[in-house]
């Protein structure tokens, strides 16, 4: 139910896309208001909420610990696991962005025949994340090539790399099918396990759709309904020097390509999208496990009613004399 | 017999429970799955609000009149005081990773019981409220009124949950339910919903120091009749001083260590040690409880609570603070004791005046664990061992929950057991240190009311002692935690039968030669195992 | 052909619907992981209910031993002594047997069915399989009082503790703090 809506929402928005570029023919509204509009309400959203997030204050060190603290000599500590120290925390930090750590540890224990215990992976959900974040990383980045004069070494080395087989003309870039395979997988995941299913929000299937539509649109593009690339460029330039000028006849398929990154950005913030900056700040994992070795402030620690030892010894005086326990004031 | 069939047919649909979304929040309180509202008596000692006595499954709760404001105030305070809370709220993507990791969801299949569903309780009415799409697009983007039906909802599931943080550690953001749970019973305290086996323990805490409410000289009983019966079993009367003043050492233990089965055994262990050695320490009657109900109830209780352990140290002079097995006490004297109540810059950095190590893991703190401290003599052969007074038991270990993922101790208790019997299997890998499966009864969960929910819940962990117990014998789960000790043998009784349960100071109280003892049985007054004569035999013809 | 070698030769089938019937009775957000997950630790009521009803279907084929049933039957319904099930729920996942088996004659001996000799062996497995419900219900009578037992367990030792501190101490009454559980 939730993912038809999502996908009947995605529906809407390619509508529209046809009825203003297509119909109404808005090249300016779809090619240059709205992509400056996202980006607008990317950067100010982002950093407002990012600002929200610093501004609530961490009380309390609550580490969640996944392996041996620092203590004894005699006593390996994981400092990857249970940081003591910056360098620890770097490293746990840089597992968990880099190769998602946490999925990783899904593990399935078997007892085989001989009674032993072997321990298999359960890992599709770690594989296909991994799959999907990079993917859209390194498709990201290539799209520098329509930013910049002349394109950086580092892009055409990346995009060697990536249609490394030469498959195609224009070659086919790894990457944008993994994306698209992975991006359906995560969907098929949320559809085919109940489990998951029984979780899922209207948002979570909603993001998935753009991001494949996002995908689609771009290898349709590429490699089917062909597009002025000069002209795509053209307009990439001149949207960045900020003297936008939107070419004739680029192609009604890259406008759909747009539009839908448009709506990605402007979406990002207010959604669980967010994640990429969430995960930087989530003070299980980025604070180092020295608790006891450095004092942790919370800035609005207050004062609280305690019961003092006066309190308790003048309450208990007498059954503690009794009983022979030493006091400090005799009545 | 077509006819037959059919009526089978309808009773196997009577079977199947309706297909419900998640966020109709009618929950049902059924005997055994929930606890009882806390005693006014102890709400009224502790200055707590709106107080009644709570029966969860009356239709009229006696909200107060404004609840709603109230909860919602307290949700928007809490959001800016926390950022864990407020990063929770926003960032978690459903990918399910988290699903299967609750040991409550394992054991009992209720779908609520995800820890994302658990968090998405409070989520949905957060996401109504702070949130611009949830203000919006109302359910559809997962956005629900808060209603008293979900309050109640909240109730039912906040104290379903362990706080074991098993699911933070399977999280990619590393979002933990404990926070939110934590938050989500805060707020329910707002308008004096609570349970009572956290509040008046608490209260008891508060007033005379420990859970029991055992009065000063109660505390100071317990301790002389330990004493008493460590002579009888060893033939060696020891000291164990309360509240002495200039002692070097405070000693702080949860309070079941003296009261409770199977835990005064390793009781007795720490007072054997420690006379061994001749450590000059203390314990309090002030201080008598390290275990912290204020940590199941709310951040205010927990700080109220743990000050008496500095305030304590700093009246009776001592140079530093050692704690004794406990699992949640530890989360607090490891996470928020400085935190809250410090600096202890009144203590001394922690160095054990037995092998000089300087502990200095602690150096803020000042407070160091037990078993750091044991299983640093036992490296520097500070005391003598005879393992084979342990042969009779075949040694599993239980890490519990605050210790393995609130702390990092994890290698310091193995490496004590292995140094103090011969026999020691671990659990299956994915259910041990890191991911080690909660009691299925802490934060305060562990009464007799819930008893089925608490079966439920530990039904992940027993599976896995049954395992190694037919596998290896194993016949003694050991662990480092008082609920633990108290909760285990029910669970081991009713899923495990054959296994015990025992501290792991008693393994080392057992194995610990003392000058000048006689002894011929375990703390636990058992024979010691004696080789069979067979055994002996075969041994012998071996040799030859 | 007989019913039992047929019983033999689709044990994988019938065992396997036995375990999805019993699995659909829990909530449909969780019978997917329960039915699912093969790992015997993260799965241990799924592992449980297919492990111990394998069991009890041998016997049921087998030779009816009273103590293997028993042993066969204690896991099973230990986990759903203490499940969100009423009594009938937790025992009656073994009638759900039947109509499954019948389902199966049909499909494998179609008219044959009516055959004396096959309606003879089917009431006498039908009769089998009500011997093991009867067994069932014991065996959850026998959990649930075990249960009363550990919760009376622990009240009596929380009190008898209670008592043993009053006891110890010798000036109770002295005290000025008044107790304060009022109405516990």
């Amino acid at each position: 139910m939730n993912a038809l809506l999502a996908l009947f929402g995605v529906a809407i928005l390619f509508v529209i896309a046809y009825l203003g570029v297509d119909v109404l023919g808005l090249h300016s509204l779809f090619g240059i208001v709205l992509p400056y509009a996202a980006i607008f309400l990317f950067l100010i959203g982002f950093v407002v909420r990012i600002f929200q997030w610093a501004k609530s204050p961490v009380p309390f060190r609550i580490t969640t610990t996944s392996g041996q603290q620092k203590s004894l000599n005699f006593i390996k500590s994981n400092n990857l696991e249970s940081p003591h120290n910056t360098t620890g925390v770097i490293g746990r930090m840089a597992l968990e962005i880099l190769f998602f750590r946490s999925l990783f540890r899904n593990t399935k224990a078997e007892v085989k025949e001989n009674e032993r215990i072997v321990y298999g992976p359960d890992k599709w959900l770690w594989a296909a994340a991994l799959a999907f974040h990079w993917s859209f990383l390194i498709v990201f980045l290539r799209h520098y090539r329509f930013f910049a004069e002349p394109v950086p070494e580092f892009i055409l080395k990346m995009q060697a790399v990536d249609g490394l087989f030469q498959v195609g003309t224009p070659i086919v870039f790894l990457t944008g099918l993994i994306l698209l395979a992975s991006v359906t997988f995560l969907f098929l995941r949320r559809v085919v396990l109940p489990q998951v299913r029984y979780i899922s929000l209207l948002a979570d299937y909603f993001a998935l759709f753009v991001i494949m539509a996002i995908a689609i649109s771009g290898l349709l593009m590429r490699h089917f309904y062909k597009v002025d690339i000069v002209g795509v460029k053209e307009l990439a330039m001149t949207l960045v020097g900020f003297k936008p000028v939107v070419p004739e006849g680029i192609g009604f398929i890259f406008y759909v390509h747009l539009f839908f990154v448009c709506v990605l950005f402007a979406y990002f913030p207010f959604s669980k999208l967010m994640h990429l900056g969430g995960v930087f700040l989530s003070p299980t994992r980025n604070l180092a496990n020295t608790n006891r070795i450095k004092r942790h402030i919370n800035p609005w620690n207050y004062e609280v009613k305690t019961h003092t030892y006066e309190e308790y010894e003048d309450e208990f005086r007498d059954v503690m004399r009794e009983a022979g326990l030493p006091l400090e004031k005799e009545s | 017999m077509s006819d037959i069939a059919k009526k089978e047919d309808l009773a196997k649909v009577d079977l199947n429970p309706p297909k419900k979304d998640w966020m109709d929040p009618k929950v049902e309180f059924k005997k055994g799955t929930y606890n009882y509202g806390s005693n006014p008596g102890s709400m009224k000692y502790l200055g707590m609000p709106f107080v009644r006595k709570l029966d969860p499954t009356a239709e009229d709760w006696e909200l107060p009149e404004n609840w709603k404001e109230i909860i919602l105030e307290g949700l928007r305070d809490r959001i800016k005081k926390y950022r864990s809370l407020r990063i929770f709220m926003d960032c978690c993507v459903r990918c399910g990773a988290c699903a299967d990791k609750c040991h409550f969801f394992i054991g009992s299949g209720d779908p609520k019981n995800m820890p994302v569903l658990r968090a998405e309780l409070l989520r949905s009415v957060y996401r109504k409220d702070f949130t611009t799409a949830g203000k919006l697009l109302g359910k559809m983007a997962g956005a629900r009124e808060l209603t008293v039906d979900v309050l109640k909802e909240w109730f039912f599931y906040f104290y379903q949950c362990t706080e074991c943080r098993r699911c933070s550690v399977f999280c990619p953001y590393g979002i933990d339910t404990a926070e939110i749970t934590m938050m989500g019973r805060e707020l329910l305290h707002l308008v004096g919903v609570g349970i009572d086996w956290i509040t008046t323990p608490a209260s008891n805490c508060f007033r005379t120091g420990n859970h029991l409410g055992i009065q000063p000289h109660g505390f100071k009983d317990s301790v002389d009749f330990a004493v008493d019966d460590l002579e009888d079993l060893t033939g060696i009367r020891v000291d164990a001083p309360v509240n002495k003043k200039g002692a070097e050492i405070l000693f702080v233990v949860p309070s079941a260590d003296y009261f409770g089965d199977p835990h005064y055994f390793g009781f007795l262990g720490y007072l054997a040690l420690f006379h061994e050695i001749g450590l000059d320490y203390t314990f309090s009657s002030y201080a008598s409880e390290g275990g912290n109900f204020g940590l199941f109830h709310s951040s205010e209780m927990m700080k109220r609570l743990n000050a008496k352990i500095y305030a304590e140290a700093k009246r009776l002079g001592v140079k530093w603070i050692i704690g004794g097995e406990c699992g949640h006490m530890w989360r607090v004297l490891h996470q928020y004791m400085d935190t809250m109540n410090g600096p202890a810059d009144f203590l001394e950095v922690p160095k054990s005046p037995i092998t000089g190590t300087t502990f200095e893991h602690a150096k803020s703190t000042k407070m160091v664990h037990i078993c750091e401290f044991t299983a640093d003599l036992i490296y520097n052969n500070k005391v003598k061992l005879d393992k084979s007074r342990n042969d009779h038991w075949k040694v599993t270990f239980h890490d519990s929950c605050n210790t393995s993922r609130a702390m990092g101790l994890v290698e310091e208790p193995r490496y004590i057991i292995n140094n103090v019997c011969n026999n020691f299997w671990d659990m299956p890998e994915n259910t041990i240190k890191e991911q080690t499966f909660c009691c299925g009864s802490g934060s305060g969960l562990g009464t007799d009311e819930n008893l089925e929910m608490r079966m439920r819940g530990g039904f992940p962990r027993a599976n896995a002692v049954k395992f190694v117990h037919e596998k290896h014998g194993v016949n003694l789960l050991s662990c480092i935690c008082a609920i633990d000790k108290a909760t285990l043998p029910p669970l081991m009784e009713y899923w495990v039968p054959g296994v015990e349960v025992g501290a792991v100071h008693e393994l080392v109280g057992n194995a610990i030669v003392m000058k000048g003892e006689k002894r011929t049985t375990d703390l636990r007054s058992q024979p010691y195992e004696t080789e069979e004569p067979e055994a002996e035999a075969v041994k012998a013809e071996e040799a030859n | 052909m007989r019913l039992t070698d047929l019983l033999q030769q689709h044990h994988e089938e019938i065992v396997g619907k036995w375990f999805d019937a019993i699995i659909a009775m829990y909530p449909a957000g969780s019978a997917e992981f329960l039915a699912k997950q093969k790992d015997r630790f993260r799965n241990p009521v799924g592992y449980t209910t297919r492990a111990s009803i394998e069991a009890v279907f041998d016997e049921i084929t087998g030779s009816m031993d009273s103590g293997e049933l028993r042993r066969a039957l204690d896991d099973i319904v230990r986990v759903r002594a203490v499940q969100e099930f009423t009594a009938a729920e937790a025992v009656g996942f073994v009638f759900l047997l039947k109509p499954l088996l019948r389902e199966v004659f049909q499909k494998h001996l179609g008219d044959q069915i009516l055959r004396q000799e096959i309606v003879d062996e089917m009431v006498d497995l039908e009769t089998r399989i009500d011997q093991v419900a009867m067994l069932t219900f014991d065996k959850y009578m026998e959990c649930r009082e075990q249960l009363h037992e550990v919760r009376t367990k622990e009240i009596r030792s929380r009190s008898a503790n209670l008592i043993d501190s009053l006891n110890a101490g010798s000036c109770v009454s002295k005290c000025k703090g008044e107790p304060f559980n009022d109405d516990a």
